[in-house]
């Protein structure tokens, strides 16, 4: 009888096998930074982009958020650039995340208030970074972020920029 | 002995049951104390360190020192009765712990796409006394990491070896534990547990005696349990948050074993933020338990299963808690506590428990405990 | 009787579960404070759990660490 529960338990637990949005045009959107300035995709085709959603309650987005900037910086938009989405609730937290971090943020952070950006996106949770390809494709998704996993990011812009 | 049972489990099981997010960087140390008044002192030093590896990797080693000192008495095998202390062998000062167990552990964490597997061991030894332990857990997200499922196993073989015998005897155990962790709502989760636990082998205390009395006179024999135990649990506890600041936990769990003893346990905690940097949480606990079939607080003659061991008695447990979690920050104008990296964990404990009839060896039916708990963490 | 209970209990929280909202992944600020994890501090539970074993004929069923906004 135990046994009968637990496999009907099982079963019935809700299964939910997430599609990763790879290969697929990335949904094209516009969204306004918090000093009003409009932000539109499009205009980053022709360079590698990392598309990233993050929120300032998320704990690995604080490590992630150091090393975006360094990857920016190395390049300094030239070759590649960086576009971040934040999804809170309350538009100070972006400011009061930002205060913390030792240097500044060189790259546009959207604040997408109403939610409409991420729901265009698959996100299982934060941070999580899509890397576009300058056609715009989605070719790799990070959900994520571990110190120690850079080098997997370095490897897949310079093979993008290289192509 | 009662000390040593299933120690493992209980430094062990949080450890194996990591979600899908990595173990942060960490080093921990805290200084644990427990008095109660039934003699027993306990201190016990804890270390423990993670590290992420890179590749979605951590590894994890901890180590602990139990030190036991208890007022010795007078026993036919010149042992503590109470905490089976054995008396201090090289005749030291009352500063001197009666006993030292030494207890190590190693774990490795990594995660698969989102599934999150664990491997642990651990081996404590003191002088009458050896336990190794394995254990091994999963962890599975679905529906956007709404609902995790957790399957847990350990297994735990022990040797024990009473100074004031002749013989080893082992003790194996197998635990199998089922977890669900349900989010309901924004702000509320809720998370089911069952245990299967099975054992086999010596379970007693091989320094507890039975008491035969016979009118004026007694005799003493050793006590007899029966060399197999199967325990089953069911626990249910939920997460509400009550405010931006607050939350309240209330948990359920229903016990019961093949030896005839059945619990309840009901706790409730309030976890609440009273400033950016310090975190309060208050907890009650209510415990209710029959006994075991065998148990009697004496015998009048000899019986085939003899166990005076007073968690094998009926009775309850009240536990209040209050602890605090201070987290460093920059504005602080003190050592240590000026770095964001550093957390400082205190904790106050005040535990009571009545059995039915009185314990025994202390013929005392309630035991008054208060434990203590200074911890600090650093982030690496 | 109680046995019987507490499986057709459990049995029916399981069930009504999965007829709960999904909630998404940014509506997960509440759910990310550390007093809302199971365990948030596993040390400290076994530290509590180590003096409760050794006075108490009870184990198992206390969950295990679990909760929080599930970033990764």
């Amino acid at each position: 009888m135990k046994k009968i529960f637990l496999i009907i338990t099982l079963i019935i637990t809700p299964l939910h096998l997430y599609s990763q949005d790879v290969g697929k045009n990335a949904p094209l959107f516009s969204g306004k930074t918090l000093s009003g300035e409009t932000i539109n995709l499009a205009d980053y085709k022709g360079k590698v982009t990392i598309l990233d959603f993050w929120a300032s309650w998320c704990k690995p987005c604080k490590e992630e958020f150091p090393f975006l900037i360094d990857l920016y910086n190395k390049d300094s938009g030239k070759n590649f650039s960086v576009l971040t989405v934040n999804v809170d609730e309350e538009s100070e937290n972006i400011k009061k995340f930002t205060d913390k971090l030792d240097k500044e943020v060189p790259f546009k952070i959207i604040y997408d208030k109403d939610k409409k950006i991420v729901e265009l996106y698959i996100t299982e949770s934060f941070p999580c970074a899509f890397i576009i390809d300058k056609n715009g494709v989605v070719r790799f998704t990070h959900i994520g972020f571990v110190s120690g996993n850079e080098e997997k990011y370095n490897s897949e812009i310079e093979k993008l920029i290289n192509e | 002995m009662d000390k040593k049972i299933l120690v493992f489990l209980i430094f062990f099981i949080p450890f194996v049951a990591y979600s899908q997010t990595e173990p942060a960087d960490e080093i921990e140390f805290d200084i644990n104390t427990y008095f109660d008044n039934f003699r027993l002192n306990v201190y016990y030093p804890y270390l423990n360190v993670t590290k992420n590896l890179g590749n979605n990797t951590t590894i994890n080693g901890s180590y602990l020192v139990d030190a036991i000192s208890s007022a010795s008495m007078k026993m036919i095998f010149r042992v503590d009765g109470i905490t089976s202390a054995t008396n201090n062998k090289t005749g030291g000062s009352d500063n001197t712990p009666d006993e030292l167990r030494h207890q190590l552990s190693l774990g490795i964490t990594k995660i698969f796409s989102e599934i999150s597997v664990s491997a642990n061991g651990m081996y404590s030894i003191e002088h009458d006394y050896s336990s190794k332990t394995f254990a091994a857990n999963l962890s599975i997200p679905f529906a956007k990491k709404n609902t995790i499922l957790q399957l847990g196993y350990a297994g735990n073989w022990d040797k024990v070896f009473p100074q004031v015998r002749t013989w080893t005897k082992d003790r194996n155990t197998t635990t199998i534990n089922l977890g669900l962790t349900q989010i309901l709502s924004k702000n509320i989760i809720s998370q089911l547990d069952f245990s299967f636990i099975n054992m086999d082998g010596y379970m007693l205390d091989g320094y507890q005696v039975i008491r035969i009395i016979n009118g004026s006179s007694f005799r003493v024999l050793e006590p007899v349990e029966p060399d197999k135990r199967v325990r089953k649990s069911v626990g249910l506890r939920t997460n509400i948050g009550i405010s931006k600041n607050s939350s309240l936990q209330l948990g359920y769990r229903y016990y019961w074993d093949t030896w005839d003893i059945k619990s309840n346990t009901i706790d409730v905690e309030f976890k609440t933020h009273l400033s950016t940097m310090v975190n309060m949480t208050l907890g009650l606990r209510q415990y209710f338990q029959t006994k075991a079939y065998f148990f009697k607080s004496e015998y009048l003659t000899p019986e085939p299963f003899m166990g005076v061991d007073s968690k094998l008695n009926s009775g309850y447990t009240n536990d209040v808690s209050i602890g605090f979690t201070f987290k460093g920050d920059k504005s602080i104008n003190f050592p240590l506590l000026s770095s964001d990296k550093f957390t400082l964990i205190t904790n106050f404990g005040f535990y009571h428990r009545h059995t039915d009839s009185p314990d025994w060896i202390m013929r005392l039916s309630d035991l008054y405990a208060y434990l203590f708990t200074l911890g600090f963490k650093f982030s690496i | 009787m109680i046995r019987k209970l507490l499986f057709v209990l459990i049995f029916l929280f399981l069930v009504s579960i999965t007829g709960c909202t999904i909630v998404q992944p940014w509506e997960r600020e509440r759910l990310a404070d550390p007093n809302m994890i199971f365990d948030e501090n596993p040390i400290q539970k076994g530290i509590k759990e180590h003096y409760i074993n050794i006075r108490e004929g009870s184990e198992g069923g206390n969950g295990s660490q679990g909760g929080g906004c599930g970033c990764g």
